[in-house]
């Protein structure tokens, strides 16, 4: 597939394809995980559990450090909800992520979507044996 | 699924923790713990698997299972009640077996070899099967001495469960939510310790402070009462309460309850029975997301196994 690079102040680097559509580079995830952020009123250890991983690795991120595809991925999609949040200030958008009125908040149900590790460590006895 | 139908068959060199070998008289081998030279009997490969196959190493330590258990002991191998005792069972008619670790000994390789399996516990070496019976088998050896003198500050949540309504009330259920229960202390050793009891929840269950409803009040609590006051419950009642919300998946109103639960616990079922060799109980209720690694290193899971008399084990 054909494409050129080209220098975007607004989004950082871009790899723009002839049909238009755009391979974001690691240039412009900064700028996408602080939007998340920023939007949501969220903190950076919510961030995290929206992504299952740590408050650091948010920090990294925002700092530039490389993504796996996987949270990229997942950083679109996330990014693609809140936007679509009501509420003009990061604060309504947060109490709209949190509301839990009607059942599990919408952050409970996005951080229930992550997927844990397989699980090694094991209790050998329930715990009211222990008792 | 190894079961009966592989009996007959020797083992050979394919050896894995939790197989129960059926062993040829092994003469005088066995008789430092009570098998008798000329019998057939049945044992659990208790080395890890790993050190089971490995042709270097010439033993493998193997324990005994019990010919008949008593329904006591089989219920207190289950329960963990006993260390010393394991419950076995691969899912097949066959079992289940009770193996008896206090009197596990070594045999040669070679002296395996010509036995058959009756059955084999662990179907995949790293799976959850292995880890669990790992687990169980290290819990007898590796439990930390907690001192004696401790044990009266918890036998009040020991007699709440233990009791009439004890197995299946609130308090066993909530119990049993917890994903371990882990206490440090400034020192061990000496009286006037100050302990630190962390119960420890599932994230899913216990949300942090600041993923807490904006919007939330104590009055949407599921079934509070108008004389349900915050920090003056009932343990039973703040289990009722805990048990109820979270089959409504209101995360907020739990949070709140998890900490109410950490404070009952600690007022009606700690507090009172502080001494001289305890003289604090920290109680704290935190999630697994956030009880850190230097917390786990300073702490030990409770077991009060380690303290109560496991002597007839």
């Amino acid at each position: 597939m054909l494409g050129v690079m080209r220098k975007d102040t607004s989004v950082g680097r871009c790899l723009i394809f002839t049909n238009g559509s755009v391979l974001k580079t690691p240039a412009q995830r900064p700028q996408s995980i602080t939007e998340l952020r920023d939007l949501s009123g969220l903190t950076a250890g919510q961030v995290g559990r929206l992504f299952g991983v740590s408050r650091r690795s948010i920090n990294h991120w925002m700092a530039g450090k490389v993504m796996s595809p996987v949270h990229e991925e997942r950083l679109s999609r996330l990014l693609l909800i809140v936007r679509g949040l009501q509420g003009s200030t990061p604060e309504e958008r947060r109490a709209r992520l949190l509301d839990s009125s009607a059942g599990p908040s919408l952050f409970h149900e996005l951080v229930a979507q992550v997927t844990p590790a397989e699980r090694l460590q094991v209790s050998p006895i329930s715990s009211s044996s222990r008792f | 699924m190894a079961t009966g139908e592989e009996e007959g068959a020797a083992v050979g060199a394919d050896l894995r923790q939790g197989d129960i070998l059926r062993l040829n008289p092994i003469g005088p081998a066995g008789a430092g713990v009570g098998l008798g030279p000329e019998e057939v009997h049945l044992v659990l490969v208790m080395s890890q698997t790993c050190d089971a196959m490995q042709a270097s190493k010439e033993f493998c330590l193997v324990a005994p299972i019990l010919r008949d258990p008593s329904a006591g002991d089989t219920t207190s191998a289950l329960t963990g009640k006993k260390p010393l005792l394991v419950h076995l069972h691969d899912g097949s008619q066959s079992g289940p077996w009770v193996a008896d670790l206090g009197r596990a000994f070594s045999l040669p390789k070679s002296q395996l070899a010509s036995a058959s399996r009756v059955a084999r516990i662990v179907q995949f070496a790293s799976s959850s099967q292995a880890r669990i019976l790992g687990a169980r088998i290290g819990r007898a050896y590796s439990r930390f001495p907690f001192p004696d003198e401790v044990q009266p500050v918890f036998a009040g949540v020991q007699s709440q469960l233990r009791g009439k309504a004890g197995k299946a009330g609130n308090l066993s259920k909530v119990i049993d939510l917890l994903e371990d229960i882990r206490v440090s202390a400034d020192q061990w050793e000496l009286p006037c310790r100050n302990l630190r009891l962390v119960l420890i929840v599932s994230g899913e269950v216990l949300i942090p402070l600041e993923d807490i409803d904006p919007a939330w009040t104590w009055q949407r609590i599921c079934g509070i009462r108008a004389d349900d006051v915050p920090g003056e419950l009932a343990i039973d009642r703040v289990c009722e309460l805990l048990l109820v919300n979270l089959e409504r998946d209101d995360l907020s109103s739990v949070e709140c309850l998890w900490t109410q639960f950490g404070i009952s616990l600690y007022r009606k079922l700690i507090a009172p029975r502080l001494n001289v060799e305890v003289v604090s109980v920290e109680v704290e209720v935190v999630s697994d997301e956030e009880f850190t690694f230097r917390d786990y290193r300073e702490s030990e899971s409770l077991d009060l196994e380690t303290i109560s008399d496991s002597s007839t084990a």
